[in-house]
């Protein structure tokens, strides 16, 4: 319980410019990876949205998306946190099993869930999930050139924290089962904890991350009010 | 009576190192930097120009008498830099032009990521370059901070620094301070430590730490003072001073936040009366001249920086008028 008088800012026991350099050390030290990243980043819109041209049924391509969506979390947890962030933050132990957890759950679902889709696009939920899935793809990483990053201080999908979780909003949100919403628990706090985190940094993950979880409250108001 | 404390009878309260003389090639030289106000042409001085011309203000510690210098550094962001190279050897600079602007006390915690490392790291480029001297100056401190047993958390300390001794341990926060306490008074016995501490900071748990200040044969606390945060007047440091214990201050710049607010605003011109030249050598010495505190600990990635901190423990410091005087000013800006 001691533990607890501690603030968000005793969490943050280092500076933008160190985390920029961590994430530079991170990327360059797990090399090639990098190019299996980006087979990812391909891999998960292109299943999500063009499954049927690959010849897969929609069941199929989300326990796909929900296998590399495990993955990056697993990644995350016990590659970033457990490797590298532990070595700016005494917390980063912990996050990893937080992550371990996230994506025990992902691939347990994808293994378990037979009979799954993903909802029809052009509803408004699913511009959510596209907007968020491009954030999460592309703008959250190049956002980092207004941070004044370099390209090997920029945050790809999947292997950093915040590009991982904002896809993983985008997913889930175009996942027609109710299994979502307990695997989006964790992402949930995760997201508020890293908002934080970003607010000390002065980042704009906190805008991206604020803003995904903005989506998916919404998202939840619009579907309670058209079944009421 | 505390020693230390100024007063109208005792203009010269605060030890001048002797081996600084106060010549009129040193005068000049003084007067020659004084006009170096900018960060930019301090950084492109040898840290030894700046080191000779004034004396370094120095406090004793009350349980021993034993006098050390009233500005240290802190670690805290500055030197959790991780396995960045460029960064370590930049910190590494840092550390160069402490000890060389005679600093004495580093403090650091396991609680500060990589700090402790990265600090083994410049201690063990420095005495690669310079030798023995380099750890005959240091004061080494650092701090356990575990709700669990701290045995393994104490010994990483003594590994990551690469030392076989710290000047002072203390326990971090406050955390499982009972159980800390009797560890590193046995390592104390033991002579692997000699002096105990305790922290805290942001004004968390002033009671508690009150009454452990009362109460257990500690030598050091560490806590947070500077103009907006003055909790600590009204009673751990009276206690301090009651008790004979050294204190060590943490976020004399309140974390950045009075740079933040004050630092476009002008210094009064009085402030050379004090061989303030800028603002962080005002906030330092009004800190460091509190008759119960014995030293700060600001923290800085800068070797610029490192020189305005240092600067600030040299020449003389305010006396209670000023104090009040420096007070004032800053609660009417």
């Amino acid at each position: 319980m001691e533990l607890l008088q501690f603030s968000l800012l005793d969490m943050t026991p280092y500076d933008q410019r160190s985390w920029f350099n961590l994430v530079a050390g991170y990327l360059q030290a797990i090399w090639p990876f990098n190019l299996l990243a980006l087979l990812f980043s391909l891999a998960v819109p292109a299943l999500m949205f063009k499954y049927k041209a690959l010849s897969i049924s929609g069941s199929v391509s989300v326990r796909l998306v929900l296998t590399l969506l495990g993955l990056a979390w697993l990644w995350c947890g016990a590659v970033f946190h457990w490797q590298f962030f532990v070595n700016l933050n005494w917390a980063a132990p912990w996050f990893g099993w937080v992550f371990i957890v996230e994506g025990g759950l992902l691939l347990l679902t994808a293994l378990l869930l037979k009979q799954s889709a993903w909802i029809p696009l052009f509803s408004a939920r699913s511009i959510f999930a596209i907007v968020l899935l491009i954030a999460g793809v592309i703008v959250y990483p190049l956002s980092g050139f207004l941070e004044g990053r370099t390209w090997i201080q920029l945050e790809w999908f999947p292997l950093l924290p915040a590009s991982v979780t904002l896809v993983t909003f985008a997913v889930l949100m175009m996942l027609n089962t109710c299994w979502r919403h307990a695997l989006v628990i964790i992402p949930l706090l995760w997201g508020i904890v890293s908002a934080a985190f970003a607010t000390t940094l002065d980042l704009l993950e906190f805008y991206f991350i604020s803003g995904a979880i903005i989506f998916w409250l919404m998202h939840l108001v619009m579907k309670v009010r058209s079944t009421s | 009576m505390n020693p230390d404390l100024p007063s109208s009878s005792t203009p010269t309260p605060f030890s001048l190192d002797p081996a600084s003389s106060g010549s009129e090639t040193n005068l000049q030289r003084r007067d020659f930097l004084k006009a170096l106000t900018t960060p930019v042409l301090l950084a492109l001085l040898p840290a030894a120009a700046l080191a000779t011309d004034q004396a370094i203000i120095t406090k004793a510690i009350p349980a021993t008498g034993e006098r050390i210098p009233v500005i240290g550094m802190g670690t805290w962001i500055t030197f959790n830099v991780g396995s960045d190279v460029a960064a370590r050897n930049l910190r590494t600079e840092v550390l160069k032009t402490f000890l060389d602007l005679g600093g004495r006390m580093v403090d650091s915690s396991p609680m500060y990521g990589s700090a402790e490392e990265v600090m083994g790291y410049a201690l063990k480029q420095l005495t690669q370059k310079q030798g023995a001297k380099v750890r005959d100056s240091l004061f080494a401190t650092t701090k356990v901070w575990t709700p669990f047993d701290g045995d393994k958390q104490i010994n990483d300390s003594y590994r990551l620094w690469g030392v076989d001794k710290f000047e002072l341990f203390q326990i971090h926060n406050l955390v499982n301070w009972q159980d800390h306490l009797e560890k590193l008074l046995a390592l104390k016995k033991a002579g692997k430590i000699r002096y105990v501490g305790i922290t805290t900071s942001h004004g968390r748990r002033h009671a508690e730490l009150e009454q452990i200040m009362k109460t257990q044969p500690i030598d050091f606390v560490q806590l947070t003072y500077n103009v907006e945060d003055r909790e600590a007047e009204q009673r751990l440091l009276p206690v301090a001073l009651e008790k004979g214990i050294a204190v060590i201050v943490n976020r004399p710049f309140q974390g950045g936040y009075l740079f933040d607010r004050f630092a476009n605003k002008p210094l009064p011109n009085w402030a050379s009366e004090i061989d303030c030249n800028n603002w962080a050598q005002f906030f330092l010495k009004f800190v460091v001249s509190h008759p119960a505190i014995t030293c700060a600990i600001p923290a800085t990635s800068q070797v610029s920086h490192m020189k305005q901190n240092m600067a600030a423990g040299r020449s003389h410091l305010p006396d209670q008028a000023m104090r009040a005087k420096m007070l004032a000013h800053i609660q009417s800006l």
